[in-house]
């Protein structure tokens, strides 16, 4: 699976990078902001079969940058990680097809990566 | 001229007529000499002086002195005095006391005339009983000096605005509220309105819009400077007096200083919006930390190089780790069950709920593993607001703290409630037991027994919750005869609508 990760703290991007990597799984991209996600999601040579996005960031926030490739690319398929369980229904709303409340076990991550690759795969 | 025999009355007669026409209207007549000694005296007389237990017939009271026939309670004479003075005293109102002590009121119209045949100079009176009238003015007057006084003492201002002649009544409140006193605003009745709309230029525009017809009472809040410069606040209720043509042609309203008070709210709403951001920033970033450190260890559990005392030490980590976080998920809860929009009964599958529940607490509380039984039951869904898992969790995780001897034996089971609509979850646990004295005490805020840690937290957010999710919980002794043995968190839930 192409993942691509989006979130302003480094530490966290390493941590998802490793975890993905660890499962088998590519990571194509990442970004710091929603602004920078939004621009390297449309550079990114092939599409992700996951976009990990985290909410809270600088310049543009994650649901911002979730409607607008949503906009763009209805078939994106983007999980929204925050730690403010208040957002989950805008997160909804505007697409993602997941709200996963931080923070949350490198099973949970990996079952719900593999679930969407899944049925991703189903609905191709 | 209409056909009846012309019939003319005797002097005597109309005499009579007379005399019944002045009783019936409470008019008598006296008269006497300035001696004091009576004269003559009328049937009328006789009853407002209330002298007819003593004098059985006018004539009777002839020769007696009038000053035996009352009993004075002003100055002794002084309608003498008066007549004396003047020759002729109009509408003199006399208070005096009957023999009886009773107080009465009477009119006066006094004139001096002179006996026909001495020339003697004569007291010639008319009264009018006004006792009832006096007695109706006094209980009037003391009714507007009783709501004066309530007036004057009252903490707010009382106001009466004319619209065309400006400021006709202020209490004297104004003086403590705005510096202003009652005479300096009345000297110009335009002043107030000046004042008022040079802090509060909408106000101008209110008034003007209140004065056309059909305006009703209402509440408005308008800022007023202070004589001091500084600005206050008020808040006027107003009701607006009109004239027969439905035209407003004053206003009448309280003034209430409510400066203290919004400045207070002010400080209480910033306090709270700066906690709330505090709250919300450490949340934030605690948790992303928290995330880091979970997600980290979790890659170092997966990997084979960790083993031995090594693995369980970060086992312990992780454990402590998701406790914090635990506890930082009920802080969060706080705000969030104040505000109604994130508090949207929905339907929630109850046995996934609780797997969910306890799956949590065997991650953080292994030591319950072998202890901890739940009865699925699929297919059941119950009304609640969304953290309604988040209340379950705590009951359940409150059991296994309180465990006897560290060794939880915690059951859950979902049972059918008295009425169909209704399910009961019954948590039941091996702690020490609630009394009934300190059943109520359990689930408010900050409750904590003994010297256990905590912050109190867990079971006032779980009855908050369950109550927004429209249920109730409540405890019972898991054996009648002994507290001791532990309890039932018994949570009432209704079931979703068709879901029986």
């Amino acid at each position: 699976m192409n993942i691509f990760i989006v979130d302003d703290e480094a530490e966290l991007v390493d941590f998802y990078i490793n975890a993905v990597e660890l499962d088998g799984h590519i990571v194509v991209g990442t970004a710091a902001d929603g602004e920078e996600a939004v621009k390297k999601y449309f550079e990114l040579k092939q599409r992700p079969d996951i976009v990990l996005m985290d909410h809270r960031m600088p310049i543009k926030n994650g649901i911002e940058a979730t409607a607008e490739i949503l906009n763009v690319d209805a078939d994106a398929r983007i999980i929204i990680a925050s730690a403010d369980r208040s957002i989950r229904d805008d997160a909804l709303m505007a697409g993602a097809i997941e709200f996963k409340q931080k923070p949350f076990s490198l099973d949970k991550l990996l079952m719900n990566i593999i679930e969407h690759a899944l049925l991703s795969e189903t609905c191709q | 001229m209409n056909g009846l025999p012309e019939y003319i009355m005797s002097e005597e007669e109309m005499d009579i007529i007379r005399r019944e026409a002045l009783e019936f209207a409470g008019i008598g007549m006296y008269r006497y000499k300035f001696d004091g000694t009576v004269l003559y005296m009328d049937h009328g007389a006789l009853k407002i002086l209330e002298i007819e237990d003593q004098f059985d017939s006018p004539e009777a009271a002839i020769g007696e002195k009038i000053e035996n026939m009352i009993i004075y309670t002003g100055q002794r004479y002084f309608l003498r005095s008066k007549i004396r003075e003047h020759g002729h005293v109009r509408d003199l109102i006399y208070h005096y006391k009957t023999l009886a002590g009773k107080e009465k009121w009477a009119l006066h119209d006094s004139y001096i005339t002179r006996d026909e045949k001495t020339g003697e100079e004569l007291i010639q009176v008319i009264i009018k009983d006004i006792t009832e009238m006096m007695l109706t003015r006094l209980a009037l007057r003391e009714s507007e000096e009783r709501f004066q006084r309530l007036v004057n003492s009252a903490p707010d201002i009382i106001i009466r605005w004319s619209v065309d002649k400006g400021l006709e009544y202020i209490s004297p409140s104004v003086s403590d509220i705005t510096g202003y006193t009652p005479d300096e605003l009345l000297s110009d009745p335009m002043l107030v309105m000046k004042l008022a709309c040079s802090a509060d230029p909408k106000l101008e525009r209110d008034y003007r819009e209140a004065c056309e017809p059909g305006f009703t009472p209402y509440k408005r809040e308008l800022v007023f400077p202070h004589k001091n410069g500084s600005d206050i606040l008020l808040e006027a209720r107003v009701t607006p007096l009109k004239d027969e043509k439905d035209g407003i042609i004053a206003f009448e309203g309280i003034l209430r200083d409510i400066t203290e008070k919004v400045i207070a709210e002010r400080k209480i709403l910033g306090a709270k919006q700066l906690a709330e951001l505090y709250l919300d920033l450490m949340l934030h970033d605690i948790t992303n930390f928290n995330q880091i450190c979970l997600g980290n260890l979790d890659l170092m559990l997966t990997g084979a190089g960790l083993a031995g005392k090594e693995r369980a030490l970060a086992v312990k980590a992780r454990r402590q780790l998701l406790k914090s976080e635990n506890l930082i998920s009920k802080l969060r809860i706080i705000p969030e069950l104040e505000n109604d929009l994130n508090n949207i009964v929905m339907s929630i599958d109850l046995d996934k709920t609780i797997r969910n529940c306890v799956e949590t607490a065997l991650h953080l509380y292994p030591e319950a593993a072998d202890n901890l039984r739940y009865e699925s039951r699929e297919e059941l869904t119950v009304n609640g607001i969304d953290l309604l898992e988040q209340a379950i969790y705590n009951i359940i995780e409150n059991g296994i703290k309180h465990a006897a001897d560290k060794k939880p034996e915690i059951s859950i089971e979902i049972k059918d409630a008295d009425s169909a609509d209704f399910i009961e979850l019954r948590v039941a646990d091996n702690g020490p037991g609630i009394s009934d004295e300190i059943k109520p005490e359990v689930f408010k805020r900050q409750f904590r027994r003994g010297k256990k840690k905590g912050l109190g937290l867990g079971l006032s957010l779980s009855r908050d919750i369950i109550e927004k999710s429209g249920g109730s919980v409540r405890i019972e002794n898991r054996d009648d005869e002994d507290v001791s043995k532990g309890s039932i968190f018994i949570i009432r839930l209704r079931r979703s609508s068709g879901a029986h």
